[in-house]
């Protein structure tokens, strides 16, 4: 069975592109998106009552609706052992701080690219 | 951080800088691996190295010992993303060694780095407890009253007025002052709270303790400002002893003066240069004089010429302390002369402890030579009468050669003056067998012997016989028979020259009678048989009769054993002269008497009794004694006293100081003697000494304050309180008692510089301090009241929540119980807001103090708003940066990415250039956002 990833990311472009690195380098994952915080948690909820819970979730900060940092917060009060790992621009701030605080395990900074963000990816997946 | 403000905000570089460089907080930045990339000129100030010794150090280089550990711990914890205290104090180590106490804030930057502020608060925190100590622990008392009550008091107030300090503060200040002086103290305490100023700021004032005992304090007030108000600030001391030492000198002197001017007997103070110092009422009564006609005058000019030589050379061994015998000098009264007896001996007198002269007494006996005088004249008159006499009145010696012989003598006898001249001899006028009884009978009558008359057969010049009775008597002079005295009666004759003895006894009886001296005559067992009217009146009988029934032994000497050595004494050569005994009133008052007597004779020369004079010497001796002892008095009181007394001349040379005095100036009293004052007083004081000393030779007493050097080289500050002292009119000098004041002096300008220094410090201080009480402001220093907006009095009618922005309330409220339980001393981060409106941001520190004796909040509030408002735009502009860069960045990489496999050749190369690119564009954008550095 393949593992699961949810990602929320406002951006279209930028949840594309996510998509199109995993399919190259050949990771064989089932992915669902989500464009806003709110959506985020109600699609982590959705899949854990599917019996799909997401093996990581890729979260944004800066969000519309509700930023990660709420909707990290709601994950981790519905699935103490979710795996979140911001994807931000917002990296070295207070904000990307307070996702941590809030439960994120790891934030990968955007300017690593998307091969960086795909590195991580296999990291994980492989470990797991 | 400095340059992505500049990049923000280019304009403000300049203002930033100097904001930064020229802050009143010493600030640093410091690295994530703990070294300081930046520091202001403030921080090199505190920590005493130049800024480029600070750069890149260690920031623990700057800690002492005992903080280094802590402060390394917190720097991790921030780094590591941890909770670590902002707010705190702790030691600094200064590149001299010495350590500073300081207050440091601190604040997280990006990438792990930190900005420190930093307050140098040691001298703040040594000077309150410094003012605290002083205060607390003076032993001079201190207190501050205001609105009519004492609002401070220190425990010396306690000491010296038995009242608590609870006790004390509820009183009004003038509760505790003696009635007499209530008002006054009332009215110019008044006076003082409103803000005048009052002179004298020092004086003396009698007060009563809880126990209701009166006491005298030495205050010193002056005004402050307490609270906001004005207030009078005083210190006092205890000096109830030396006043009632004051006031028992004044009783002694008081005694003496009474005792001196009330004295019966004539009393002269004679200076050793032979001038008047003083003379009592009884002498100017007697003599007439005024006293300003006597005092400063040579006594030699009032002594009659005849005796100024005597009394010359008497003066000369009284002024030697030499006893010398009574003397009896004629004195030129304004309208008469008066013979006065000077006593044995003299008193010498002190006037500050120093000899000025001696003290003459003496009483008028002018009355008792009169009539010595008028005897002396009744014995001519009584010789004249003798010549009219018809009976032969003759003296003779002891070798029986005529001295006298009256003109019946002469008539009877047929001799002629010449014929005295020449010489005649008694017996040879006797008949030849009559002759040898003669002279037996003249043995008889000097050996004592009272004869009866005797019939003699004699001759006249011409040969011719007469028959004579004789009666003889010894002649005395000095208690010695000197001759032999002879009534010779014609006896045809005998009734006249009978009548004519009868009339010369009555004459003696008269004089004795009337004699002022006490005269007595007494039988060999102890009885008298005649006493005078003085007699009766000096031993307060009734009547002479009375007298008469005395056993002398037993009621009339104090000591029974004192007639048997009288009479022991007269058996050795027939009298005693002035010999001092102790005899007996009727009321069994004491008399101290001089007694003269000599042995009564019967015919047969046996003694059968006694006749003296007593003179009454009691009141002299008893003043003699007053006087030795007032002056005994005055000298203990000026040794034993704990003030320093000293006595300088009429050019400022010491000639007198007390064991204290030398004490107090660490000499001994005898390096001080012949010293000139101005030598021992503080240069910076000597004209002021001069102009003291100028009134004094006005004739003025002063009080004032100056400062003496010790022999160590110490100054010390007394109180002088100094009179004149005048000698025959004329300014001799000045006696001074000293208060020793130092280290009062000492404490009231450590007090006022600790006060000074410690309100300058709240004054000057960039943070607001205040004091909380129950919720109400008590204190605010003038920063908090420029920061808030409010004055002191605005705050008083507010509750201090309502400076609070609405949502931070319930987190400084909670704070400040945490405070008031002394479980925390930093007030957290919040928002004030000021009386127009405006919402600023302040840290704040807070602790627990005693104030009006109810614990009470002593806080600091910094305001924080311009570092809080930078913090936030550099956080914006971050966040901001992050979003509108990376994002695109990332996709444009993306979709590169992802064409690059795709195509060949040029192309592949063209896309590869645009790819490299961004990523430097990437590159200078993370530098941007991470390191606030705009490079590639």
């Amino acid at each position: 069975m393949n593992k699961v990833l949810l990602i929320i990311e406002d951006e279209r472009d930028m949840q594309e592109l996510m998509k199109k690195f995993i399919e190259k380098a050949g990771l064989k994952l089932e992915i669902y998106s989500a464009f806003d915080g709110k959506e985020g948690v109600e699609k982590y909820k959705e899949l854990m009552e599917k019996g799909k819970k997401p093996d990581l979730v890729i979260m944004d900060l800066k969000l519309p609706a509700m930023d990660g940092v709420e909707a990290t917060k709601k994950i981790m009060e519905m699935d103490n052992n979710a795996i979140i790992y911001g994807f931000t621009a917002f990296f070295d701030t207070d904000w990307a701080r307070r996702l941590i605080k809030a439960g994120a395990k790891k934030i990968i900074p955007r300017y690593v690219g998307f091969k960086g963000f795909v590195e991580e990816l296999k990291k994980f997946f492989e470990e797991k | 951080m400095l340059n992505i403000l500049f990049a923000l905000y280019p304009d403000k570089w300049e203002m930033y800088k100097l904001f930064f460089e020229e802050s009143p907080i010493a600030l640093t930045v410091v690295e994530e691996d703990g070294t300081i990339s930046y520091a202001n000129k403030k921080f090199a100030e505190l920590t005493g190295y130049k800024l480029h010794e600070i750069i890149g150090e260690h920031f623990t280089k700057f800690v002492a010992e005992q903080d280094r550990e802590r402060m390394n711990e917190y720097h991790i914890k921030r780094v590591r993303g941890e909770e670590a205290p902002q707010e705190y104090e702790y030691k600094c180590l200064r590149k001299d060694g010495k350590i500073r106490v300081v207050r440091i804030k601190v604040i997280k930057l990006p990438e792990n780095r930190t900005l420190s502020c930093k307050i140098d608060v040691t001298e703040k925190k040594e000077v309150e407890e410094l003012f605290k100590r002083v205060v607390e622990s003076t032993i001079l008392a201190v207190f501050i009253y205001q609105d009519d009550h004492f609002v401070y008091v220190n425990p010396a107030v306690e000491k010296l007025t038995g009242y608590c300090k609870e006790e004390l503060l509820k009183m009004k200040f003038w509760e505790l002052v003696h009635e007499k002086y209530k008002e006054k103290v009332k009215e110019r305490g008044r006076k003082r709270q409103k803000g005048e100023e009052i002179e004298p700021s020092i004086y003396e004032i009698p007060y009563y303790t809880k126990d209701g005992k009166l006491k005298w304090a030495l205050c010193s007030l002056t005004n402050i400002m307490y609270k906001g108000k004005p207030a009078a600030l005083a210190t006092a001391m205890d000096i109830t002893d030396k006043k009632v030492a004051e006031e028992e000198i004044r009783e002694s002197r008081r005694k003496f003066e009474f005792l001196y001017q009330n004295s019966p007997s004539l009393n002269i103070i004679i200076g050793f240069d032979g001038r008047i110092i003083d003379i009592n009422d009884s002498f100017l009564k007697l003599t007439g004089y005024k006293k300003e006609e006597v005092i400063g005058k040579k006594v030699l000019s009032f002594v009659a010429d005849y005796h100024k030589e005597k009394v010359m050379k008497q003066l000369e061994q009284d002024f030697k302390g030499i006893k010398t015998p009574s003397i009896e000098v004629d004195i030129k009264g304004k309208k008469q002369m008066h013979t006065i007896l000077f006593g044995e001996g003299q008193v010498i007198v002190y006037e500050k402890g120093e000899p000025i002269g001696v003290l003459l007494s003496g009483i008028d006996v002018t009355t008792h030579k009169k009539m010595e005088k008028a005897l002396k004249e009744s014995e001519e008159r009584f010789r004249e009468v003798a010549d009219l006499l018809p009976t032969v009145i003759c003296e003779f010696n002891l070798d029986g050669k005529i001295l006298y012989v009256n003109k019946a003598g002469f008539d009877l006898f047929g001799y002629t003056v010449e014929d005295l001249k020449a010489g005649i001899n008694a017996l040879d006028l006797i008949h030849p067998e009559d002759r040898k009884k003669a002279e037996e009978r003249i043995k008889e009558i000097i050996q004592g012997k009272k004869l009866g008359p005797i019939e003699y057969r004699m001759f006249k010049k011409d040969g011719s016989q007469l028959n004579i009775l004789v009666n003889s008597s010894p002649i005395y002079k000095d208690g010695k028979v000197v001759g032999i005295r002879s009534v010779l009666t014609n006896i045809t004759e005998l009734k006249r020259t009978e009548k004519a003895l009868k009339r010369s006894e009555e004459k003696y009886r008269n004089l004795f009678e009337k004699m002022k001296d006490a005269l007595y005559i007494s039988t060999i067992d102890g009885k008298f048989i005649d006493v005078n009217q003085a007699m009766v009146e000096l031993l307060g009988y009734d009547s002479k009769e009375e007298i008469y029934k005395l056993d002398i032994t037993k009621d009339f000497y104090c000591n029974p054993g004192d007639r048997e050595k009288i009479i022991k004494e007269i058996s050795k050569k027939g009298y005693v002269k002035d010999y001092e005994i102790e005899i007996k009133r009727k009321d069994g008052k004491k008399l101290i008497v001089l007694e003269t007597c000599h042995e009564r004779r019967d015919e047969n020369g046996n003694v059968i009794g006694f006749e003296g004079i007593i003179r009454d010497i009691t009141e002299k001796k008893e003043m003699e004694r007053a006087l030795k002892e007032s002056e005994e008095k005055y000298r203990m009181l000026v040794e034993m006293s704990q003030e320093g007394i000293c006595v300088d001349d009429e050019n400022e040379n010491i000639t007198f100081v007390n064991e204290a005095f030398a004490k107090l100036l660490g000499y001994k009293k005898e390096e001080l003697l012949g010293k000139n004052i101005f030598e021992l007083v503080h240069e910076d004081d000597r004209k002021k000494l001069e102009e003291e000393v100028k009134k004094r030779r006005k004739g003025e007493a002063s009080k004032y304050e100056i400062r003496f050097i010790a022999k160590d080289g110490r100054i010390k500050t007394f109180i002088v309180s100094a009179i004149p002292l005048y000698k025959n009119g004329k300014f001799v000098g000045s006696l001074s008692v000293n208060l020793d004041i130092t280290e009062r002096k000492i404490a009231e300008e450590k007090l006022a510089e600790s006060q000074a220094l410690y309100k300058a410090i709240t004054e000057s201080s960039p943070s607001g301090i205040f004091i909380l009480q129950g919720g109400e402001f008590k204190f605010v220093n003038s920063k908090f009241s420029n920061s808030i907006g409010y004055t002191l009095e605005e705050l008083k009618k507010m509750n201090y929540l309502e400076l609070i922005h609405r949502e931070d309330r319930y987190k400084v409220n909670e704070a400040i119980k945490k405070v008031m339980k002394k479980e925390e001393t930093i007030l957290p981060e919040f928002r004030y807001v000021t009386k127009d409106g405006r919402v600023r941001w302040a840290v704040g520190t807070g602790v627990v103090i005693e104030y009006k004796g109810r614990p009470a909040l002593l806080g600091t509030i910094t305001d924080i708003t311009e570092i809080k408002e930078m913090h936030e735009k550099e956080r914006k502009f971050i966040e901001d940066t992050s979003h509108y860069f990376f994002n695109p960045i990332c996709v444009a990489k993306g979709y590169i990415e992802l064409i690059r496999e795709r195509i060949n050749g040029e192309e592949k190369n063209m896309l590869e250039k645009a790819n490299q690119a961004l990523t430097r564009l990437e590159k200078i954008v993370k530098n941007i956002v991470t390191r606030g550095e705009i490079h590639e």
